[in-house]
């Protein structure tokens, strides 16, 4: 009796463990949303989203996100293609080319990758990467869109190379050895029947990395350049949505518009991870059926 | 029990009949024998079943005519196999053209992740059938002449009136039985000379059973079919020509009718009576 009495109560604690981090997650975004969607009492939705200009702090203000938004685009679109070629023929060695002691060495190198701390980049990017930018493309400054993309890419690489090479290892030999069977080589056996295979896995890894440069803060606050315009070039200095609220918070009124303005820039943010999520899911669930 | 083998007479009559000739074939995975000394002669156009317990080497054997083997790291082959006369272990074979001439079907059927009439034509492609620079005027004709080339090896493999209609459709969405013909005909597409079955049969029920059964009797007007088996009855079903492999060595072969009526040796009788295996 006293046994299942503290098996019951065990029970009940991790359950409640579990449920702690739903009410967390429901917490932030109930808060979320209470303080942000008072802004668009004083701007429209049309008008927040698509305003050219961001000036908080002018009277009037004027709480414009598009450069913002594009800003994010730019730095997210400009980091995925460098990641995506790299983080994919990464991939691809690991799984298919290299030999076993390689491999054993190459993977935990690049998930080591993920685990540097963002500042760190950011460090990186302004000491060595946007000197350098500056230099070879004979800019004003070094802090821009393109440098930004750079670092992006390079810390985008491990979600894409690891999730990939998962998504390419799982594919069955028996694809690959009625491939041989039929006369292809090595190559061809990866190019048309190993990777059309992992398809499903390997756009999970690219849209998991497009979150990953979207959410990221620190180092585009750092090399980005903080400029609140809509870009024209990879060489502008730019702003994203996550910098305008890590740069922005901390200097605003609690309640202000500004404030619920950052919230509501927040909110945009969450909603554009969460979908994110949501596709990658839904790809991992459709590659996994094709492959049963 | 190497002597027995080499004295035994080959069941094949003329040597112009022969299509591969297995000769001296040693086989290790490390340090590992699995294959010993086996002497081997297949006859063309028609069916040669290998059968034999399980772990007797039977897959080996068949994976080597094709050089299969030749994926896994730590497999060593020593001896010849000769197609239509020269050896394909020999220094100036060229693998890739070994395995268009000898085409396989596995024991699992194993479609692409692609449509149907992609499954069939990938062979086609990866083997030039559409030239690379064909794209503009000779386009059409190409793409023409690959569509009657899948169509005819549908045709071959007997699935071309079941899958007519849905030529696009993923091959996952067919049954068991018409993934297996479609692997057929994706084999036949390539028109190899011989082609080897390793146990077809044993994921399928008995009426995809019989469906592939009476495909591989048609088959052996045009191909040479070598086929490993689990099941005697099919082996007595189908094949013109049986071994009968134990522990790596061929123990016994000669014509099916004499090795499941009047076997010479007394572990083949034993083994096909079910008496063990």
């Amino acid at each position: 009796m006293k046994r299942a009495q503290k098996e019951n109560l065990i029970k009940r604690l991790f359950c409640l463990f579990s449920l702690l981090s739903i009410v967390f997650l429901l917490g932030i975004v109930i808060v979320l949303f209470k303080e942000g969607l008072p802004i668009f009492r004083t701007t429209s939705l049309g008008n927040f989203l698509f305003g050219k200009f961001w000036y908080p702090t002018y009277e009037p203000p004027d709480f414009g996100i598009l450069p913002l938004l594009l800003g994010s685009l730019w730095v997210a679109v400009g980091a995925l293609i460098i990641a995506v070629p790299l983080g994919v023929a990464g991939a691809i060695y690991i799984s298919e080319v290299a030999q076993s002691k390689i491999k054993e060495f190459i993977k935990p190198v690049i998930e080591l990758l993920a685990g540097i701390p963002s500042v760190v980049y950011g460090f990186f990017g302004m000491v060595i990467v946007a000197p350098l930018v500056q230099e070879v493309f004979k800019l004003p400054v070094g802090l821009n869109a393109f440098t930004a993309s750079v670092l992006l890419g390079i810390m985008a690489i491990p979600t894409i190379t690891s999730i990939s090479e998962d998504a390419i290892s799982s594919v069955p030999n028996s694809f690959k050895e009625a491939s041989f069977a039929l006369g292809a080589n090595r190559w061809e056996t990866t190019v048309k029947v190993t990777v059309p295979a992992a398809a499903g896995g390997i756009s999970t890894a690219i849209i998991l990395g497009m979150g990953r440069a979207i959410g990221e803060t620190m180092t585009v606050l750092m090399v980005a350049g903080g400029a609140a315009v809509i870009p024209h070039s990879f060489f502008q200095p730019v702003r994203t949505m996550t910098a305008t609220i890590a740069a922005e918070m901390g200097e605003t009124v609690v309640g202000s518009t500004h404030f619920q303005a950052l919230f509501a820039i927040a909110i945009i943010l969450f909603i554009m991870t969460l979908t994110f999520n949501i596709i990658a899911d839904l790809l991992t669930q459709k590659f996994r059926r094709r492959l049963r | 029990m190497v002597d027995k083998v080499t004295s035994h007479q080959s069941p094949v009559t003329s040597k112009k009949d022969v299509r591969i000739s297995i000769r001296n074939l040693n086989i290790w995975y490390a340090n590992t024998q699995v294959i010993k000394n086996v002497r081997l002669d297949i006859e063309k156009n028609r069916v040669t079943a290998i059968i034999g317990p399980s772990g007797c080497g039977k897959s080996t054997l068949i994976r080597t005519i094709n050089r299969m083997n030749d994926i896994i790291p730590d497999a060593k082959v020593k001896g010849e196999i000769l197609l239509d006369g020269k050896n394909i272990y020999g220094d100036d074979i060229d693998v890739v053209e070994v395995r268009k001439r000898v085409g396989m079907v596995f024991q699992k059927s194993n479609p692409f992740p692609k449509s149907i009439f992609e499954n069939v034509a990938y062979g086609l492609k990866i083997n030039g059938f559409i030239s690379a620079g064909g794209r503009s005027a000779s386009g059409g004709k190409k793409k023409g002449q690959l569509m009657e080339r899948v169509e005819q090896s549908l045709k071959d493999a007997a699935l071309w009136k079941e899958v007519k209609d849905r030529l696009g459709d993923s091959a996952f969405d067919l049954s068991g039985g018409q993934q297996q013909r479609l692997c057929i005909a994706r084999a036949l597409a390539i028109e190899p000379e011989v082609v080897l079955f390793d146990e077809p049969c044993s994921a399928l029920d008995p009426t995809a059973t019989a469906k592939i059964e009476e495909l591989i009797q048609k088959l052996k007007k045009k191909y040479t079919i070598i086929i490993v088996t689990h099941n005697m009855q099919q082996a007595a079903r189908i094949s013109d020509f049986c071994a009968f492999l134990m522990l790596g060595e061929l123990i016994e072969f000669d014509k099916t009718d004499k090795i499941f009526t009047a076997p010479s040796e007394k572990v083949t009788e034993d083994y096909i009576t079910g008496r063990f295996g």
